[in-house]
């Protein structure tokens, strides 16, 4: 069936349930509200405005830009309605606002439209938004691969010299075996020794690199502990330092332990803690100069527990003490030296919710450090 | 009163809402919240003594999804190119939008923005591509919208390049 035809004054109550403002330009630049004035319009008005014509411009810093537009959109003629866009702005008390404008002419009659989007804005923004969130993860995800090529090439150059080391005295060892070279039963075991120092160092490189990896995914497990199962890092440290004097004997370094009396309790492992303090250890080694002392500590406070090594050699320089504890920066590719192992500390240290640090040894050297939580009774 | 309009051009994602919300309201937000189309702000500033009202527009990102819209800058005084330290191809994706609006943007002085710079673990951008940039006449500022690092500093900078004869 066929409705009467609607009242002429029907248009401007859809137009005002829709909560648009419908205005009309005048020659002064200011504009005639014809029918109601949405509450969101008032409320970027200031209170004097409520009654004669409205200077736009003056009242929203968008529609100040977008009128230009609008104006040449007018004057030209041009058919069509001139859509700003949806944009977002804070009215004269502070609250957010997400509006549209659009700019017609009807009969020859100049036309601006100013309400809230007719696209479902948030709809649209939940959208995009969720596909910009694939973006960044993708993103991620490239320069995660992109490090991981530069580790892997750092990696396979670390693994070359002592393979290397290992073949070389594989070699001769087969030679003076098979009577090519005569061979004495002690340079034979000195070239096996050789031999398993170099395997070793693959060993423990790639203990390394499992373990750092291990750790950002450890990195969820809980490690909180109960003092019983808390390792000593006192014990620790004479462990390690054992372990290494062989290598300090190499340079003639001393190594001064300093240690208080009785057992000190961290939160952590007892196998990562040692692997943390071979690394810092075994760095300290390698930059301290012959004949110098390494010093190695435990400090016991209240809370907290604080390791350090210390060493008399060059220090880190200012520029590179920034990128000490990243996982492998870019750039930073020097053989021999695949720079996670500082990595694997720090991302061990947070796990446990401690920290780790560098500072210039006062009087030159290096200072690094580890700050490890009590354990606390539960 | 002098005002100055100044445009966050940038790809999606790289705290250009973020830098505004530090600078003119004083905090942070992890949460993100893509922006559509233009979100506008204003904070006036006192450089030696001159009042001085930057309307910032905050611009949607550009990528495959919205394109920034070339009539938006129009008026614009400055720019701050936006890039998000911890991802290279956001730097790219920055430095071809700046091309792209070459005409817009012409003589429009801005400042190129490495963002997020709390984030050093996942840094990506190295010292030698900064320099590089600089050589190519870019000044270049790291930031942290979530620490605040740098970015009063480097609005203001800016600031003062529109103000200067
Ligand atoms: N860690 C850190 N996160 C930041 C920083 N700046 C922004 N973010 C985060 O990055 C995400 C995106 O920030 P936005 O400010 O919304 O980025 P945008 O450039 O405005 O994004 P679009 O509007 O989509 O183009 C949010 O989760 C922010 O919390 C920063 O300096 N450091
Ligand atoms: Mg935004």
């Amino acid at each position: 069936m066929d409705h009467p035809p609607l009242p002429a004054s029907w248009s401007e109550r859809v137009l005002a349930a829709l909560d648009y403002a419908v205005l009309e330009p005048r020659p002064d630049g200011t504009f005639r509200l014809c029918g109601r004035m949405p509450d969101w319009l008032r409320a970027f008005l200031p209170d004097s405005a409520a009654a004669g014509p409205l200077d736009l411009a003056a009242a929203s810093l968008f529609l100040e830009h977008f009128l230009v537009d609008a104006r040449a959109f007018w004057a030209s003629g041009a058919p069509g309605p001139l859509g700003s866009g949806p944009w977002t702005e804070t009215d004269r008390r502070g609250r957010e606002w997400v509006l549209e404008a659009t700019a017609l002419s009807v009969d020859g009659r100049a036309l601006l439209l100013v309400g809230f989007p007719q696209v479902d804005f948030h709809r649209t923004q939940q959208l995009v938004q969720a596909a910009r969130v694939q973006a960044v993860q993708y993103h991620r995800t490239l320069e995660e691969i992109a490090r991981r090529d530069v580790l892997l090439h750092c990696i396979v150059h670390d693994l070359k010299n002592p393979l290397a080391g290992l073949k070389g005295s594989l070699d001769l060892l087969r030679a003076g075996l098979e009577g090519e070279t005569r061979l004495q039963e002690p340079a034979a075991l000195e070239l096996v020794a050789i031999g398993l120092r170099q395997a070793e160092k693959m060993q423990a490189l790639i203990e390394t690199i499992q373990e750092a990896f291990a750790g950002e995914i450890d990195g969820l497990v809980p490690s909180a502990q109960s003092p019983e199962q808390a390792p000593d890092a006192a014990a620790v440290v004479r462990d390690v330092v054992a372990g290494l004097l062989p290598e300090a004997r190499l340079k003639a370094l001393t190594v001064d332990t300093r240690l208080p009396p009785g057992p000190v309790p961290v939160v952590g492992d007892a196998a990562r803690l040692e692997r943390m303090l071979y690394n810092l250890l075994t760095n300290a080694l390698r930059f301290a100069p012959a004949g110098s002392t390494v010093t190695v500590g435990v400090r016991g406070e209240a809370e907290a527990a604080t390791l350090y090594v210390e060493d008399e050699g060059p220090g880190v320089p200012p520029e590179q003490q920034p990128r000490l504890f990243r996982k492998f920066a870019r750039g930073n590719e020097q053989p021999g030296h695949v720079g996670l192992g500082l990595y694997f500390c720090r991302i061990t240290a947070e796990n446990w919710g401690g920290q780790i640090g560098y500072e210039d040894r006062p009087g030159g050297g290096a200072r690094f450090w580890v700050r490890l939580p009590r354990p606390t009774p539960r | 009163m002098i005002k100055k309009k100044i445009c966050m051009l940038g790809t999606s994602a790289v705290g250009k809402t973020s830098l505004v919300r530090r600078y003119v309201q004083g905090f942070f937000s992890e949460q993100y919240l893509t922006t559509i189309g233009v979100k506008i702000d204003k904070k006036t500033v006192d450089l030696d003594g001159q009042a001085l009202t930057l309307v910032l527009w905050d611009l949607n990102g550009e990528d495959p999804f919205q394109r920034v819209a070339a009539s938006y800058l129009r008026g614009a005084a400055g720019f701050l190119l936006v890039a998000d330290g911890t991802r290279r191809l956001t730097l790219e994706g920055a430095l071809r939008l700046h091309e792209r609006l070459h005409d817009a943007l012409e003589g429009v002085p801005g400042v190129l923005v490495l963002n997020k710079a709390d984030l050093t673990a996942s840094w990506a951008i190295e010292p030698a591509r900064i320099e590089a940039l600089q050589r190519e006449g870019w000044t270049v500022r790291r930031t942290s919208a979530k620490t605040g690092m740098g970015v009063e500093e480097a609005f203001e900078h800016l600031a003062r390049r529109l103000l200067a004869p």
